[in-house]
């Protein structure tokens, strides 16, 4: 047990590696008393395929761990083979703690992690307690010890401890406290560290074992001296030293003197460390313990230095350098000669001084070489484990990233999608109102096309009022005069006899006749007289007129107001022409004395009524007669009305005309 | 008593002297003078002043309303009464405006001829309901009020319905003389209301920033 106090120098990893080992096998030492491979070799050979074939595998294994640990492995790998196949995880995990801890000590931490993790997870899967579970989760927390995790390793440890102190084993529960203890040691945290190992001594004093009383109070000590609690630390040392004396344990008196000497060279008082380690150094060498050796004579060394005792130092350090070089102890070899180069400058050899100067800088650097290549496999580890950690975040990195891509792709995809949806509205307004304006446009044709129609009918019905018009104006103005004249002349002869005058007066008669008649023409071919007013005024004054000079009583009832509506010249002639007729004939055949005209409009009916209190005609007698009023319903027809006449005290005619 | 005083305007020679022996033959009536064109008549008019002018509207040159506005224009006293043969013309209605204040059809017999001139000289007019029409409608002005009678509104009314002149003194309970002495005012009233627009016309019309009268 020399390493307890190699651990309390370089830190947690060995004591760590041991106490593991403790935790793996319990029951087993390196060597199993009563046993040799030949006897395992045969009960290998002997037994079947079952559960208890996988004890004895590891026990082969462990046979050869120490030196053959290949072998080893291969052991401990078909163990592990048996128990998967038995779905044997007690086995399995016994596989696991044995493999893992080879893989320890080859600095294979990752693989032992994972190894040990998947021990975890079968524990946890079988539902498995005791010792199988403090196997998996405290091998898991040596391996995360080991490869420098510390948090994680606490964390398994601590999942451990309940497990631990409900088994209540006395050795795996002290063991876990001073692992943890160094942990705490590790991260900084005293209190907790100090707490830990004064459990792990509590727990040594309940069971009265006074062997894990020694180890926990040089743990406990040491603790107390690195946190500077240095009257503590040595009172837990020399009653650690005692208890060794008292057990005899040589080991751990070693451990306790050296402690003790180490401690009195922090508190700078070099004669009780002088003193402590004079102690020390036959046990270490009855014990053959080489760097323990080593690490006795510098301290001797030292304070010889310090208290000036130059020669005895220089002696002392010859030997020094001399066993730490045949033993390759070359940390220690290095300081020595340090320390020798500074006694040969304290006796006065400068020149000495500086060989063995130049001899610690080689030394150094071998040892730093050295160092290195213990430690590269451990750094490699690290580097993959970083490589690995960066890979990760990398990954994490990328994740992040794709992540990121992702929702800029979704917000891309929205925003394609908007624009989308606004583009087709907006297709859909332009289309349209495009076709609205298309409509548009096209009504605007069709009024366009109806306007132009429009202008053309309307151009045309000029063109035929002009033409009329010219013609009124040409019968007015030709005719008109021609006719005056005639009627003048014939007024202005003088008659020369009866017959003469009868001619000159028919003459004037014709004239007058022709210019009322040419008058009528220009009436119904002026177009500014194609209304119902003009209509209706017109026949009311001509008829009018005729019924008066006849001296016929006449009497009129028209509609008041009348409808303005358009009436076009071939309607306007025809009904114009039928009222003459018909008081034409009035005042020729019918005898009358009055005449009742009435007009009305219904709907865009015209109703003329003309009703006399004649003699009435025989339809069937009057040959002449029966012409007049044939054309009168032609007249009618023309402009699709109809004429109907009744004998009613006289004559009445009743007139409908669509206007 | 004197005789109406009565000059005739027309191109044809043959209705010229048969309406001068038709008004000479009246003895109430004398023929002052005939033109054959419109430029012979604006010069003989001022200086021969007649008291009717018979007035063709087809001259040879400047037409008879040419004439009728320039001597109205400058204030003649002379009633025109227009030859037509066809009274609904729009040339009738242009000479009525421009200053005549009758009209005679050219196919009236000579006893009708001389009854027309005799009422004209006593003031009283003819209007055909077409010429009734365009009367009303030339007084309707939007903003205007118009300056005819209410009397006269009703007599344009009814001839524009083609009542004759004893039909509208029968419905008003007037003479047929006053019915056509309503007429003569109303033509008087269509004067005035033409030279008025003559004269916006040429000065640019009221509301404008000229010289004014």
């Amino acid at each position: 047990m020399w390493k307890l106090y190699t651990v309390s120098r370089k830190g947690p990893f060995s004591i760590a590696l041991i106490l593991s080992m403790l935790i793996a096998r319990p029951a087993h030492a390196q060597i199993t008393p009563g046993f040799n491979r030949d006897s395992v070799w045969h009960l290998l050979a002997t037994r079947p395929d079952d559960t208890l074939k996988v004890p004895v595998l590891i026990l082969l294994g462990q046979q050869y761990e120490y030196n053959q640990p290949d072998s080893a492995l291969y052991y401990y790998d078909r163990a592990g083979q048996l128990s998967r196949q038995l779905h044997y995880p007690a086995g399995y995990i016994r596989y696991v703690s044995n493999y893992a801890s080879v893989l320890n000590t080859r600095g294979k931490f990752d693989e032992s992690i994972r190894l040990n993790l998947q021990a975890v997870d079968t524990c946890l899967k079988y539902r498995l307690g005791g010792l199988n579970y403090i196997r998996a989760f405290g091998n898991t927390a040596t391996a995360y010890q080991y490869k420098g995790d510390y948090a994680a390793a606490v964390d398994y440890y601590l999942k451990t401890l309940p497990v631990a102190e409900g088994m209540g084993d006395a050795g795996t529960l002290s063991t876990l406290y001073n692992n943890l203890s160094g942990l705490y040691r590790d991260l900084q945290q005293p209190e907790k560290a100090l707490g830990y190992s004064q459990k792990s001594l509590d727990l040594a004093e309940k069971t009265h074992d006074l062997n894990l009383e020694g180890n926990a109070r040089i743990n406990l000590g040491n603790l107390q001296k690195d946190f500077n609690q240095m009257s503590g630390g040595l009172h837990n040392i020399e009653r650690a030293l005692s208890i060794a004396r008292q057990l005899h344990d040589s080991v751990m008196e070693e451990t306790a003197l050296v402690n003790i000497g180490d401690t009195y060279e922090k508190m700078h008082d070099p004669a009780r460390s002088i003193t402590a380690f004079q102690k020390a150094l036959p046990i270490a060498a009855a014990l053959k313990d080489v760097p323990g050796q080593a690490h006795i004579s510098q301290g001797l060394a030292i304070g010889l230095f310090q208290t000036a005792r130059y020669p005895a130092a220089q002696s002392l350090l010859l030997k020094a350098i001399a066993f730490d070089s045949a033993h390759g102890e070359k940390k220690m070899w290095r300081d020595a000669l340090l320390l020798m180069s500074d006694v040969q400058i304290a006796l006065g050899h400068p020149d000495l001084s500086r060989q063995y100067r130049d001899q610690y800088d080689s030394v150094s650097e071998a040892y730093l070489n050295a160092s290195l290549l213990t430690n590269i496999q451990e750094l490699e580890t690290k580097y993959k484990v970083e490589k690995q950690q960066h890979d990760l975040l990398k990954k994490d990195v990328q994740l992040k990233e794709k992540d990121k891509a992702a929702i800029r792709q979704r917000a891309w995809l929205i925003t394609a999608i908007i624009v989308a949806c606004l583009l087709t509205i907006l297709f859909i307004l332009t289309w349209r109102f495009s076709r609205q304006r298309q409509q548009l446009q096209q009504r605007a044709i069709r009024a366009l096309e109806a306007e132009q129609e429009n202008v053309r009918l309307k151009a045309k019905l000029e063109g035929q009022q002009h033409e009329r018009q010219r013609i009124s104006q040409e019968m007015h103005d030709d005719m008109g005069s021609g006719l005056t004249s005639l009627l003048f002349l014939g007024r202005s002869l003088k008659p020369p006899d009866d017959q003469g005058s009868a001619i000159t007066h028919k003459i004037q008669q014709t004239a007058e006749g022709l210019i009322h008649k040419m008058n009528e023409i220009i009436w119904t071919m002026n177009y500014e007289q194609d209304t119902l007013d003009s209509l209706i005024a017109y026949i009311r004054t001509n008829a009018a007129g005729m019924l008066e000079n006849a001296g016929i009583d006449f009497r009129y009832s028209v509609q008041d107001p009348l409808p303005q509506m358009a009436v076009n010249q071939e309607c306007r002639r025809n009904l114009y022409l039928v009222v003459k007729e018909a008081v034409h004939n009035i005042v020729r055949h019918s005898g009358a004395s009055s005449v009742q005209i009435d007009i009305s409009v219904t709907g865009s009916i015209l109703a003329i009524t003309i009703h006399d209190n004649g003699k009435g005609f025989d339809p069937a007698a009057g040959h002449r007669f029966g012409n007049g009023l044939k054309n009168m319903a032609r007249r009618m027809q023309q402009v699709g009305g109809k004429m109907d006449w009744a004998i009613d005290n006289g004559t009445r005619l009743d007139l409908r005309a669509p206007v | 008593m004197d005789s109406i005083r009565v000059s005739i305007v027309e191109d044809i020679i043959e209705i010229r002297e048969g309406m001068r022996f038709i008004v000479n033959q009246t003895p109430d009536l004398t023929c002052l003078s005939t033109y054959g064109s419109a430029e012979e008549a604006m010069a003989g008019l001022t200086q021969d002043v007649p008291d009717l002018c018979i007035m063709d509207i087809a001259l040879p040159g400047s037409t008879g309303i040419d004439c009728i506005r320039r001597l109205k224009a400058s204030d003649s006293p002379i009633q025109f009464m227009v030859f037509t043969i066809y009274e609904n013309s729009d040339q009738v209605f242009e000479a009525l405006a421009a200053g005549a204040s009758g009209y005679l059809l050219k196919d009236t017999p000579p006893d009708r001829i001389i009854t027309a001139l005799r009422e004209l000289y006593a003031g009283g007019s003819p209007m055909s309901a077409s010429i009734a029409r365009k009367v009303v409608s030339s007084f309707q002005r939007p903003g205007a009020a118009t300056p005819l009678s209410t009397r006269e509104q009703e007599v344009l009314a009814l001839l524009a319905k083609g009542f004759l002149y004893k039909e509208i003194a029968q419905q008003l309970g007037i003479s047929t003389g006053t019915v056509r002495q309503h007429i003569h005012h109303i033509y008087d009233k269509l004067h005035v209301q033409n030279r008025t627009e003559a004269i916006n016309k040429f000065f640019g019309g009221p509301g404008s920033n000229t010289h004014g009268l």
